[in-house]
């Protein structure tokens, strides 16, 4: 019996071996990085064949661009995929992509495109005026073998206003109009809008999505659902082979391993690293940080369907009880603007004279509050992704909203529960973002029409004003005259003021992180999250 | 004939184990904290000031500040409660239940004692922290739901030792003696099954202290457990993690404070379980 009692091994041993074995494990990254400096891991890279890391914050199960598979996937189409049109995010035009040309009929409605010749989807299938248009249809027909029910981002490149899309002839495109659409153009820059090889929509029909096959820079060689995809550099590229011959896009856990990967030479390129570390890498011989412009607003919206976030007078005191300069500090460690409106400063008919309304001011949300009706302390549930910076920012508002009368529960939840709880209509506050994806004031005011898009975080459609909005939405998409349209947009932001249905926090001028080792990088766009780097090269 | 000397009489001398000494008065420490946090630091944890963010340890500062320039030492101090809360709350519903199925069990035998416990095997076939989070993930983030789920995930330990043991103490002569004077039921549980348990049920209370706070930390920094707002140091560890190049001392103080509280309930209980588990009498 003494002999088995020796022999046992006690808690305390186990404990003392658990903790040598976690000490072991930590180290022995170290111990690795240690031995090679991260010059000598990009040098690898490079003898390597010239891999790019590209760091996501997420990959999705699928690249099928008719549905929302977050910025992970995003990343992977931008390379992989070539719409007939590209957006210049710096002068905000419309540039040829796989058409080199296009004629607008002087009605606005009709769209006639001339495909570029000797382009090429990466299986070798010619991109034809047929496959063009089938790559649009297959989203909404039924008969065709990919056709998933429910390509609800179909909508975003504008199909749900196309009275018709057919191949005139081998290299010719036309889609005509149900209404005038000013950003049509732009529209067919979406990633949904990119063209599918007719070959692969057969070959393997509603699972093309873990198989995409389009007419980017890149082709996808592999992909590994919710990890990473690993393209490689497509020689028959129009443009011309991209330098960098093997591009992956990985999923990361979270912002610190981001960091350490970056850091360690792991990976080249990010938009997902801690704003924290900036100050620090400003000084890297390795890493660069450029900052991006001020394309995506952060806003906390306010559902009027419901009895409290229903009253104006609520939606006000929240507006004017949140200090914006500390979210910005606190919150985005200094990568933000003070915002005015719907729309950023970079978009046409931006009115700046109503960032003097995203001000805190405590009277005035004092006043509202009175005004409500509602008794104080006003319970009120705060709803947020708990990832990057939503859960600071929300308790940097819990802070100001409950030294005003209010009583915030926070409540933490995952990308999926977030937005299941906003659809089920029940989420009084959300916080979330609007990121530009192509250049159009209409990108960032579409998000406040009743009809296409109803419910979301505000429910805008139960308000009074609704029919008001969707017209000058409406008219924004149907005027041509830019002038015209600056007129109408100011029009839409003071009525989405007016009506505070979502409450602006700041505009995020999100850091671009990469290895000093590489050149021509895309920081503007990239800032947007739309990231093609089929120029970058290494230095 | 010679004969040989005596031995030399060998003392016997009374060891005394410094590690469970050491790690009830770290324990103790701990209580201390939660119930004097007040007193303890001139700092709001909550009181958010933008401009001192980020400041590394200092004399005004010994832990250093937050994102918000909040002291971190504050939050370590009322953290303590949150922990402690949840810790204590769990491990007396898990002993309450968890004991009640096992005694029950082990004293009714047959079909109710086979029922019980292979309801019990199916809960100890989930891990238990995947157990937690299943179960806050279905009933929701929150203190007390974080309590609901680590009582759950516990129960089935404690119903199996309260069995066994209830099990050993049913074939006890004192129990025959006592039925052969009358003694039946509740009464035989209340009079000598209780008694003969509780030194084993509070060594394993203390065992499972210790996975209770580690579960509750586990909660807190995914995010399922307590209000974000409220200090707590799983919580701290999840916001520390992304500033572990840039501002460790956010992280690792309330981390330390994990470590250092386990590890010492951990070596409080390896001392009770010398001193009272009636296997380990004379082993050592």
């Amino acid at each position: 019996m003494a002999h088995r009692n020796q022999q046992r091994i006690s808690r305390r041993q186990l404990l003392q071996s658990g903790v040598s074995a976690a000490g072991l494990f930590a180290l022995a990254p170290l111990a690795k990085a240690a031995k090679m400096t991260p010059q000598a891991l990009a040098a690898a890279a490079q003898a390597n064949g010239g891999v790019l890391v590209f760091a996501a914050e997420s990959m999705g199960e699928t690249l099928e661009p008719g549905l929302w598979n977050g910025f992970g996937s995003i990343h992977v189409t931008d390379n992989i995929g070539e719409g007939l049109i590209r957006s210049n995010f710096v002068s905000g035009e419309p540039m040829p992509g796989l058409a080199q040309s296009w004629t607008i009929s002087d009605d606005g409605l009709t769209y006639t495109f001339t495909l570029r010749a000797g382009a090429t989807f990466h299986d070798g299938t010619p991109v034809t005026a047929p496959a063009v248009v089938r790559s649009f249809t297959r989203m909404t027909d039924d008969t065709d073998p990919s056709y998933i029910p429910g390509l609800y981002m179909a909508s975003s490149h504008g199909s749900t206003n196309f009275a018709s899309i057919e191949a005139l002839d081998d290299t010719t495109v036309r889609i005509v109009l149900n209404a005038p659409d000013a950003t049509q153009l732009h529209r067919l820059a979406r990633p949904s809008a990119m063209p599918i090889s007719p070959a692969a929509l057969d070959a393997f029909g509603t699972n093309v999505g873990t198989q995409m096959v389009m007419a980017g820079p890149f082709a996808l060689e592999r992909f590994v659902p919710g990890q990473e995809a690993v393209l490689r550099a497509f020689d028959g590229y129009y443009g011309g082979r991209p330098a960098v011959d093997t591009l992956v896009i990985r999923a990361y856990p979270d912002e610190a391993s981001i960091l350490a990967a970056l850091e360690a030479g792991e990976v080249q390129f990010t938009l997902y690293a801690p704003f924290t570390a900036v100050p620090r890498l400003r000084n890297s011989d390795t890493v660069a940080v450029d900052v991006g412009s001020p394309f995506v607003d952060l806003f906390l919206g306010c559902n009027c369907s419901l009895e409290l976030t229903g009253s104006r007078d609520i939606r006000y005191a929240i507006n004017y009880a949140i200090n914006r300069e500390n979210l910005i500090i606190g919150a985005l460690n200094g990568f933000g603007e003070l915002p005015s409106s719907i729309l950023s400063p970079t978009d046409l008919g931006f009115d700046d004279s109503f960032r003097a309304i995203s001000t805190q001011n405590l009277e005035l949300a004092a006043q509202h509050i009175a005004a409500s009706g509602f008794s104080t302390p006003i319970n009120i549930e705060l709803s947020y992704e708990n990832n990057r910076f939503w859960p600071l920012m929300a308790q940097l508002i819990k802070a100001d909203l409950d030294g005003v009368g209010f009583n915030v529960t926070l409540d933490p939840l995952d990308p999926g529960s977030f937005w299941g709880k906003a659809g089920d209509g029940n989420m009084q506050l959300g916080l979330n973002q609007r990121s530009t994806f192509v250049p159009d004031p209409n990108d960032k005011a579409t998000i406040l029409h009743s009809v296409t898009s109803p419910g979301a975080l505000t429910y805008h459609e139960t308000l009074a004003s609704a029919p008001q909005m969707d017209a000058l939405i409406d008219a924004g998409i149907a005027e041509q005259d830019p002038a015209a349209r600056i007129q109408i947009y100011r029009q839409i932001q003071q009525l989405a003021i007016d009506e505070m249905m979502y409450v602006y926090l700041a505009y995020l001028t999100p850091p671009v992180f990469y290895s000093r080792s590489l050149a021509n990088v895309p920081s503007d766009s990239a800032s947007s999250g739309r990231v093609n780097l089929s120029g970058v090269t290494f230095a | 004939m010679e004969l040989a000397a005596p031995l030399p009489a060998v003392k016997r001398r009374r060891q005394i184990d410094l590690l469970p000494i050491l790690g009830g008065g770290f324990f103790a420490l701990v209580i201390f904290a939660a119930v004097f946090a007040p007193f303890l630091t001139p700092y709001d944890p909550n009181k958010i000031t933008i401009t001192a963010r980020f400041q590394p340890p200092s004399l005004a500062h010994p832990f250093g500040t937050d994102d918000f320039g909040r002291d971190v030492l504050a939050r370590v101090l009322y953290g303590s409660r949150t922990i402690l809360i949840t810790g204590f709350a769990s491990v007396a519903g898990a002993l309450l239940i968890g004991g009640s199925v096992g005694v029950a069990a082990g004293f009714a035998g047959g079909r109710a004692d086979n029922v019980l416990m292979r309801l019990m095997d199916i809960m100890l076939s989930f891990p238990a922290v995947l157990l937690a989070i299943l179960i806050v993930a279905s009933l929701g983030a929150g203190l007390v739901n974080a309590i609901v789920a680590i009582i759950f995930s516990m129960i089935p330990n404690f119903a199996r030792i309260a069995r066994a043991r209830t099990i050993q103490i049913m074939e006890e002569q004192f129990i025959l003696a006592s039925r052969s004077l009358g003694g039946y039921g509740i009464w035989l549980i209340l009079r000598h099954v209780l008694p003969n348990l509780a030194p084993l049920m509070i060594v394993q209370t203390t065992a499972m202290l210790a996975v209770a706070f580690s579960l509750s930390s586990a909660l807190n920094f995914l995010g399922l457990g307590v209000d974000p707002s409220i200090p707590d140091w799983g919580l701290m560890v999840s916001d520390g993690q992304r500033l572990i190049f840039d501002a460790p001392h956010v992280g690792f103080f309330p981390g330390a404070a994990i470590t250092l509280t386990i590890l010492s309930v951990n070596f409080l209980g390896d001392g009770l379980r010398d001193r009272l588990d009636p296997a380990m009498r004379g082993a050592r």
